[in-house]
């Protein structure tokens, strides 16, 4: 089994280990943490490389699933990965989110006992119904977890599809890796999606020739209507949508990609430059459950609509 | 012509851009032969833009809107989905707006 969890663990000389921070979770410092590890092994091959975890007191369930692409990699990459020294609050953690199981391809459980961690799992292009499967019974279906109206559902899932076509479509990834977190008091769910493929800085610097910085090519990515697909389907909607709707649902969208953050939430948008490139892309989108969020639409002219 | 979305993908959610090409060839056959398609929804509980891209979108390479309007019918389909659709058919006539700009500057220059 090329993961292994260890403890006791003393980094020696020439050895490949990273320290993982105190407090993890969908943060600009947790971020530059993944973009570091992700920079420094991207290349590696054949190696032994261990992730410690002994300052580690908190980690975001949802934030797993970075962990995830990033462990994921290094052992498509032929490599050795050792977890290191996990204390007992973030072993239960990576237990009850069923973060081990994703790498022994375990049959995962679908009722975790924390009932506020939605589990890690992977996909790949072609499971997209799998992936509906997955976000039905570890997000609606669970009961007295989530109580809210179809139409909410609907978009919930509209948007976490939309990542999912993107994550294949653009980024060309092999394995997505997605994880979630529901937070009771804050009537929030938060959702982080990980792949390791082309990122979104690579896409545009392509499509355009040019060298644009990681959150200037984030930025262009989200606008409505920038596509870098190119012949007769029309594209550039899918972020555009996702955001309309996390607007009116006063809810969060962050996209780490290559060496750029970028974040909208409550409508601010904010975004910054990593020290290091991720090689690939994190999407993580905060949804508000709170029955006041009701969305209106508009009614459409059926008359008008071509 | 009646097509049932159901029929041609097979599925319940209509996610895919391979869905939405399939769907794309059906209309198309059916307007090389001058029918007017009527597009049913029913059965069908999740619509991508993505699918709707590749299935109309994609039209607006081949027809104008005012072809479109007349031989394009839409039954069985959520007000939550129409306005997905709204905004799939504005970007596509903007794409391919753009696009033949592009091109008749490029052919002038």
């Amino acid at each position: 089994m090329p993961l292994k969890k260890i403890t006791d663990y003393t980094a020696g000389p020439g050895s490949i280990h990273f320290t993982v921070p105190r407090n993890i979770s969908t943060i600009l410092e947790s971020y530059e943490f993944f973009a570091s590890v992700s920079a420094a092994t991207n290349q590696l091959k054949n190696n032994s490389i261990t992730i410690d975890f002994r300052n580690t007191a908190f980690f975001d369930s949802n934030v797993c699933s970075i962990m995830g692409g990033i462990i994921h990699k290094l052992i498509l990459d032929n490599n050795m990965v050792f977890l290191a020294n996990i204390e007992p609050e973030v072993d239960d953690i990576f237990q009850q989110n069923c973060f081990y199981s994703v790498f022994t391809n375990q049959v995962q459980s679908s009722a975790p006992s924390f009932n506020t961690v939605i589990p890690c799992n992977k996909f790949s292009a072609h499971e997209s119904e799998l992936y509906l499967q997955y976000i039905e019974d570890e997000l609606f279906s669970r009961s007295g977890l989530l109580q809210m109206s179809d139409l909410l559902k609907n978009k919930i899932n509209l948007s976490l599809l939309e990542i999912f076509n993107n994550a294949h479509e653009h980024g060309c990834c092999g394995e997505l890796y997605v994880s979630g977190h529901h937070f009771p008091k804050k009537k929030i769910i938060c959702l982080t999606i990980c792949d390791m493929g082309v990122t979104i800085r690579t896409n545009v610097n392509s499509f355009f020739s040019k060298q644009f910085k990681g959150p200037e090519a984030i930025k262009w990515a989200v606008q409505y209507g920038h596509t870098t697909r190119r012949g007769n389907i029309p594209g550039g909607l899918g972020f555009s949508i996702i955001r309309d709707f996390l607007r009116v649902n006063e809810g969060k969208l962050q996209i780490i990609s290559s060496n750029g953050m970028w974040e909208e939430s409550k409508g601010i948008i904010f975004d910054s430059k990593l020290s290091n490139k991720f090689q690939g892309t994190i999407v993580n989108l905060e949804f508000n459950i709170d029955k006041k969020y009701y969305i209106l639409t508009e009614e459409v002219d059926l008359k008008n609509i071509f | 012509m009646i097509i049932k979305v159901f029929s041609i993908i097979d599925k319940v959610h209509a996610v895919s851009t391979e869905d939405g090409e399939k769907l794309y060839r059906k209309i198309t056959e059916n307007f090389e032969m001058s029918q007017v398609v009527e597009l049913n929804f029913d059965g069908i509980k999740l619509i991508l833009s993505a699918f709707l891209n590749a299935s109309i979108g994609q039209l607006y390479s081949r027809y104008e809107s005012s072809y479109l309007q007349q031989h394009l019918i839409l039954s069985h389909i959520s007000n939550e989905d129409l306005t997905t659709l709204k905004k799939v058919t504005d970007r596509a006539k903007e794409y391919f707006g753009d696009r033949k700009n592009f091109e008749n500057t490029a052919k002038r220059t």
